[in-house]
């Protein structure tokens, strides 16, 4: 069996992605589930990156493992990581939240992989080149779908001027 | 490509962001001073005044904007119209009202004018996709008006279930929408429009689950049953301006989009999803008259009247979608939507001006003495409610007039009997503060009664004064509506 240097990216990548969310999940440590989720973040950036797939890649970087992850460190500063374990490490409801998403999540995944031989999904031709998806993406939202992309644009700075606003009014947002 | 004529069409909402940023600009730049809110309600009425010149330069011709995204019809024109003088008056009312005026006002006005904004997206939306962005900025900004009244409890509990119950219902839209996608095959409207007719009688299930998802995202914006259970809540706990601009401006908008996606004769292929509709007007109407006859607290028979109201308007639309005359039945609804948001703006404005103390709300009963008092106020009280019970010669009574006709006309006897039966059980409690007001004697002459804010006085007396000029003259409106929607083709 003789691997490629794309087969031996992929595996080393993959290998990476699934131990680091092991981690998310196996460790005690909010922190260190955060810093490993930052790890499968960053490879499966990897895999999109060895699809030729760098517009998703780099949004992968940027938006996941850049602004998502800072927000979710952000918040577990400001959270007693203490209580939180506590809450969440026993009791009959917790438990079976976890055990119900396990399932979910193995179905959801069992199911995608016995489907992924299915003659439907195999009919996938004509993927364009990388640089040409690039493009296409950028002419879909600055040609046909402008006028939503600035309406997220403007609806955004509603959001961020309510939001510092509400920060300031009378009794804050922690009312009795 | 875009093209002057596709700006042209977005100019207003263009007006609008500008004119709401100038205040909240100065007080940036003047080291975080709130400015006079004088300066800042100007800047919001002349750029609402000015966006409602720019919408009739373009209004005669349809117009598609943005690779079809936009469409500028008689329908988004009159619309346009109705919410931004909803929002006028709602800005009017909440310059001296006791739960929002000075404290962060410009912010305030700033976040009206971006609900409007939203409002404006949604009347104008050809694309499923649009309409999604419209709802959500409309939405949110209201979600956080509503926590910013001074009252502390009553609004933030308003303001969290209006914003979680809102958002579920959000995603049940999205995912819908992607239904639809999924089985059309495009999010523009009239694409969708062409195609039910098809998928319908083909029994296409992916389909069925996609419409009655849309379905249920629109009816719970504008509160039909059985989506309807936080309207009485979040109207009651709202700051009365923005409940006023709940009431009118949202409703206008998100029943204008309802009538744009029904806007198809494919829907009578399946005669359930009329009966389903029709169901659930007769309940919207039945629930919300019978619920506001229990209540004390004027808001809320108010805002269970407002759910009623939703289900006259769903007799309309249910004419507009399943009868064959679509035009007539549009044209009724936008006349009903007028007649109900000027009816609506009254009473809450009148709510507003007799509110003074944060966090104590208006009884029925607390009305008695308001004869004596402020008689024009009274007076002029009377005459929305009698609108609102649609006793003649007043605007109310034209606009269920010509609704149920058009039910009638299309054969919807059933509904229509339901309609007045409504109407007649309404009368009840919307005489109820009538003759609280002319005839229970005030056994001391109470302090309660301390009318405050010119602006929203002047509110009420116009609302007042149209009710009855509109209805003693209502067909110069309806024909300047009617003529304006025919053009659409």
């Amino acid at each position: 069996m003789s691997l490629s240097l794309n087969d031996i990216l992929f595996y080393f990548l993959a290998g990476v992605a699934v131990l680091s969310a092991l981690g998310v999940i196996l460790q005690s440590n909010p922190i260190y589930c955060a810093l490993s989720l930052a790890l499968t973040m960053v490879s499966v950036a990897g895999l999109f990156a060895s699809l030729s797939a760098w517009f998703v890649a780099g949004v992968q970087l940027i938006v996941y493992a850049g602004a998502v992850l800072v927000l979710f460190v952000m918040v577990l500063m400001l959270f007693d990581t203490k209580a939180e374990k506590r809450a969440f490490s026993k009791g009959i409801v917790s438990g079976f939240f976890k055990i119900a998403s396990a399932a979910m999540i193995f179905a959801i995944a069992g199911g995608a992989a016995s489907m992924s031989g299915d003659a439907r999904f195999s009919k996938l031709t004509g993927i364009a080149s990388a640089t040409q998806s690039t493009k296409d993406l950028a002419d879909l939202l600055f040609k046909k779908y402008l006028f939503s992309f600035e309406a997220m644009g403007a609806l955004l700075l509603f959001i961020a001027i309510g939001a510092v606003a509400l920060s300031r009014i009378q009794g804050g947002t922690h009312a009795d | 490509m875009i093209a002057l004529k596709d700006i042209l069409v977005v100019a207003p909402m263009l007006v609008l962001l500008v004119a709401s940023l100038i205040p909240v600009m100065i007080k940036v730049f003047n080291s975080n001073r709130e400015p006079a809110p004088f300066v800042t309600i100007a800047y919001s009425i002349l750029g609402l005044v000015a966006a409602g010149f720019l919408t009739a330069s373009m209004s005669g011709v349809k117009q598609t904007a943005f690779s079809d995204a936009l469409v500028l019809d008689g329908m988004g024109v009159w619309g346009t119209y109705l919410v931004l003088g909803s929002a006028a008056f709602a800005i009017m009312m909440a310059y001296d009202h006791v739960d929002t005026y000075k404290r962060l006002f410009s912010e305030k006005c700033f976040l009206m004018m971006g609900s409007v904004i939203g409002t404006l997206t949604l009347l104008l939306s050809n694309d499923l996709i649009v309409t999604f962005l419209g709802i959500e900025t409309m939405s949110l900004c209201i979600y956080i008006l509503i926590a910013m009244s001074r009252e502390e409890v009553l609004s933030k509990e308003a303001s969290f279930k209006y914003f979680v119950l809102g958002s579920f219902a959000s995603a049940i839209f999205l995912y819908g929408i992607a239904m639809i996608y999924g089985t059309v095959g495009s999010t523009q409207i009239p694409a969708i429009t062409a195609k039910v007719g098809e998928l319908l009688t083909n029994k296409n299930h992916l389909f069925y689950f996609g419409i009655g998802m849309l379905i249920l995202g629109f009816a719970f914006k504008v509160s039909i049953f059985p989506f309807h259970f936080w309207t009485p809540d979040v109207y009651q706990g709202s700051p009365t301006p923005i409940t006023a601009f709940m009431a009118t401006a949202v409703k206008t908008a998100t029943f204008i989009a309802m009538l744009r996606v029904f806007q198809s004769t494919g829907y009578q292929a399946e005669p359930k999803l009329m009966s389903a509709l029709s169901w659930l007007a007769v309940m919207t109407m039945t629930v919300g008259n019978t619920a506001a006859i229990l209540q004390k607290n004027f808001k809320r028979v108010l805002a269970y009247s407002s759910v009623a109201h939703s289900g006259y308007i769903m007799i309309g639309l249910i004419a507009a979608a399943f009868g064959d005359n679509y035009d007539s039945a549009a044209i009724i609804v936008l006349f009903y939507l007028f007649s109900y948001s000027i009816m609506t703006l009254g009473s809450f404005a009148l709510i507003g001006i007799l509110e003074k103390k944060v966090g104590v709300g208006l009884n029925v009963d607390d009305l008695k003495g308001l004869a004596k008092k402020h008689p024009v106020l009274a007076a002029a009280l009377t005459v929305i409610l009698f609108s609102l019970a649609g006793v003649p010669p007043t605007l109310g009574f034209f606009g269920k007039f010509s609704l149920f006709g058009v039910a009638i006309e299309q054969d919807l006897y059933w509904l229509a009997f339901w309609g007045v039966l409504n109407s007649v059980v309404s009368v009840y409690y919307y005489l109820r503060p009538v003759v609280v007001i002319y005839m229970t004697e005030s056994d001391e002459t109470s302090d309660e009664l301390v009318a405050t804010g010119g602006l929203a006085k002047a509110t009420l007396v116009f609302t007042a004064a149209l009710t009855v000029i509109i209805g003693l003259a209502s067909s110069p409106l309806l024909e300047m509506v009617r003529a304006a929607v025919l053009n659409r083709h």
